[in-house]
């Protein structure tokens, strides 16, 4: 596998950081998308409507 | 618990003073956007005179637009939605008089020093120490109001433009004063305490993130109020909204290397910015999603609203630059776009689109707001939309063709393998049909905001006529509570704790920039030492604060790329060691004329002698403008010791006695100038060896020579 991905590679770094950045934004849209707690978060998102204007 | 409701009112004074001076500076930054534009085509419209010469105009320009316009739509934004979000009057009526005629006087110094040539010469931060220091006292009272505002609060809970208000706030401060440092010469002449590539990435780690947290954070700030606002939909997602700010201000600060690909920056720093860059996607997007799908449900509302029109393709434009930057930001691509008209674009197409549009929008919002009366006219406001789409239309794709003809005539070698073009002139030739398109496109974005200042002109006079009541508006809010027993998320505990929020916000920014700039300055072998580079003579000196007032590296780079086409055209690529005096750097980010970092001895005296004088008779189809009054200004020397005893403060190894003769080496050496200038045929003349231009040879003369290529 090292060998396959030599021409593109800079370091061993180069192997791990693209599969751990993509698993962290998979979790984070999984995190923004999922259905828990809809309710409250609906109270947040309209705060700009409940003011005087 | 007490819940006694509290009455109050909102300060809207303020918000109306700072709404008719973002109209007022948009007419004004936009107008001398189109002098410039059409100088690029005409350049007898310099005139011949210095504070109109494009040098010094274009700075104006950029200051303008950003501090001025853009400066003055952020706080009437931020003033009408921070009171409303937190249920509290501004903190202090006395202290936002102070921000609001503070910062005008700002801009009209900054107008002044300006375009009489009183510079730094560092992008989007040309102002000299005096007026720095304005901005950062200024800048103070805005933090203690807002601060204060946020303190005396009746919602616990901070929404997400708060968020990003506090990330403008703080970065907008730390970048300022890190990018700042400056010793003085004299009141009005000050030199940046960074040297070559170490100021050029101290620069763009300010510049980009001058974008990052003056252009985008406060209008994704404004966003996400005046959208779901002006849609009646609350924002799309809330925990998108986190994801989206945390994300945002944590990657942004990394991406200034992006600007300097491919230069003698060190290959990690410049690895760094790409990478960052590209992964600023996410969370860009992320927002852009956020505006977008507030209008889930209710796009039919689009058709007939021209305030949610200019919001959505503010939006809209803004996905655009934010993918198209990350874009640029990829080393192989910038290869191609750096330096060329395809930057201006890039930029104009978030200036115009994202940032214009989304200042109209909130504007034509806030209008019966404020004045009680209904906008003039909503046939006016559709005309504004239409007709700044297009000059943005015509303004960019003009550029994005422009940039791509010059990167690939730059680049082009004929079969027998020399430059296809080895004239730069033939690329400025070549562009001139897109300059002109540019120009058009730039006078129907200005003609929609003159038709936006009609309409509003017309808006007061109806609410004048009316007597409408622009007396503070009257609101009432229970008492805040220290505790409630509300289902709460971890992050809005988090909110309810403002001084700790912006702890962590103060900690996102600085982590990038240290990780960039420490290592740049601490680490010795990141600028490999050239024995054979000298310190500037008293009379290169003096040369290149003249490049430095003219606005030069508006036009001009001195940076060549280790590329077989710039090392063909230029000479040998430029390295990191031969700055390390250059107090500014001068790298410059655009390409209208040649590079100038091996132009040293290229040319004869008499040859520029002649080009500064009439560029165009040198050079046909040149749109340099001409300095006529480099002939006629006697060189002033009576801060020259101090400069370089300045620059010795600054680490220049100047001797003593080279400070204390600094005049007298400066007259010698200008008198052997002026002596090659009579044995190349100009008219003999006691007196012009002590004139500017003589400096300004000497230091043209200079550049590139220290080092010899084998």
């Amino acid at each position: 596998m090292k060998d396959l991905l030599q021409p593109v590679l800079v370091s061993n770094w180069t192997i791990c950081i693209t599969p751990i950045f993509l698993m962290f934004f998979v979790a984070a849209c999984w995190w923004i998308f999922r259905r828990e707690r809809a309710s409250l978060y609906k109270t947040i998102e309209r705060m700009p409507l409940g003011d005087d204007d | 618990m007490d819940t006694r409701v509290e009455r109050f009112n909102y300060d809207d004074k303020v918000v109306r003073q700072f709404v008719l001076v973002t109209l007022l500076w948009g007419v004004v930054g936009m107008l001398v956007g189109v002098i410039i534009a059409l100088q690029l085509v005409f350049p007898e419209l310099n005139f011949g005179l210095p504070w109109l010469s494009f040098g010094r105009l274009r700075p104006l320009h950029t200051n303008a637009v950003i501090f001025a316009f853009a400066g003055n739509t952020i706080f009437a934004g931020i003033y009408y939605s921070t009171q409303r979000l937190l249920k509290a009057r501004m903190f202090s009526d006395f202290l936002s008089r102070v921000h609001f005629w503070g910062w005008q006087l700002i801009i009209v110094s900054a107008a002044v020093t300006l375009v009489s040539g009183i510079t730094v010469s560092k992008e989007y931060a040309e102002l000299e120490w005096p007026i720095d220091i304005a901005i950062t006292l200024i800048w103070v009272v805005f933090a203690i109001n807002f601060f204060g505002t946020i303190i005396k609060r009746r919602e616990k809970h901070i929404y997400v433009a708060l968020w990003f208000y506090i990330a403008t706030i703080v970065t907008v401060a730390v970048l300022h004063i890190f990018n700042s440092l400056e010793i003085p010469v004299s009141f009005l002449k000050s030199y940046s305490v960074y040297a070559g590539v170490q100021d050029g990435l101290v620069q763009w780690w300010y510049g980009h993130n001058a974008v990052a947290f003056f252009l985008t954070t406060p209008f994704l700030g404004l966003m996400y109020y005046f959208m779901p606002k002006a849609a009646e939909r609350p924002v799309y997602s809330y925990r998108l909204s986190i994801v989206h700010f945390w994300s945002l201000v944590f990657l942004y600060i990394w991406a200034g290397p992006h600007h300097l690909l491919n230069t003698s920056l060190p290959e990690w720093a410049q690895t760094t910015g790409m990478l960052f860059s590209l992964m600023l996607i996410a969370p860009s997007w992320g927002g852009m999603i956020n505006g977008l799908l507030t209008l889930r449900g209710a796009w039919d509302k689009l058709r007939a609203d021209p305030i949610l029109k200019f919001m959505v393709v503010g939006i809209t434009f803004y996905g655009m630059s934010t993918f198209e930057g990350p874009m640029m930001s990829v080393r192989s691509i910038n290869a191609l776009s750096h330096y060329t008209d395809y930057t201006i674009g890039h930029v104009h197409g978030g200036a115009l689109g994202w940032n214009g549009f989304i200042a109209f929008g909130m504007i034509y919002y806030l209008l019966p707001k404020l004045w009680k009366v209904p906008v003039f006219s909503k046939k006016l406001m559709m005309a504004h939309f239409w007709t700044a789409t297009i000059g943005i239309v015509l303004y960019v794709t003009s550029m994005w063709t422009a940039g791509i003809t010059q990167g690939l005539m730059w680049r082009a070698f004929t079969p027998e393998g020399v430059l296809k073009y080895p004239d730069f002139i033939s690329t400025v030739v070549k562009l001139q049909p897109f300059y002109l398109t540019r120009v058009l496109g730039g006078v129907l974005y200005l003609t929609g905001l003159l038709i936006m200042v009609y309409n509003v002109a017309k808006t007061l006079a109806a609410s004048k006529a009316a007597n409408a009541d622009l007396s503070d508006v009257e609101a009432s809010a229970p008492a805040l509570v220290a505790h409630d027993s509300h289902e709460h998320t971890w992050h809005q505990r988090l909110e309810g704790k403002p001084v700790l929020f912006t702890v962590l916000v103060l900690l996102a920014i600085l982590v990038g920039g240290i990780v960039e700039i420490v290592p740049m300055i601490a680490v010795a072998s990141n600028i490999p030492t050239i024995a054979s580079v000298k310190p500037y003579s008293p009379l290169e000196l003096e040369g290149r604060d003249i490049y430095i007032r003219e606005g030069c590296y508006t036009c001009h780079s001195q940076m060549v790329r280790p590329f077989r086409e710039e090392v063909a055209r230029y000479g040998e690529y430029s390295k990191s060691g031969e700055f390390v005096y250059d107090h500014p750097f001068q790298f410059g980010s655009k390409r209208t004329g040649p590079d100038l970092h091996r132009v040293g001895g290229k040319y004869p005296n008499m040859w520029h002698f002649q080009h500064f004088k009439a560029p165009a008779d040198v050079t046909k189809g040149s749109i340099m403008p001409p300095y006529p009054w480099l002939y006629s200004n006697d060189l002033g020397t009576s801060l020259t010791s101090k400069k370089l005893s300045v620059m010795k403060t600054l680490g220049v190894p100047y001797s003593e006695s080279e400070i204390s003769g600094a005049v007298d080496a400066l007259n010698a050496q200008a008198k052997q100038v002026a002596d090659a200038l009579f044995r190349e045929g100009v008219a003999h003349d006691e007196t012009l060896y002590r004139k500017e231009v003589i400096a300004l040879i000497a230091y043209i003369q200079r550049l590139g020579t220290d080092i010899k290529a084998k």
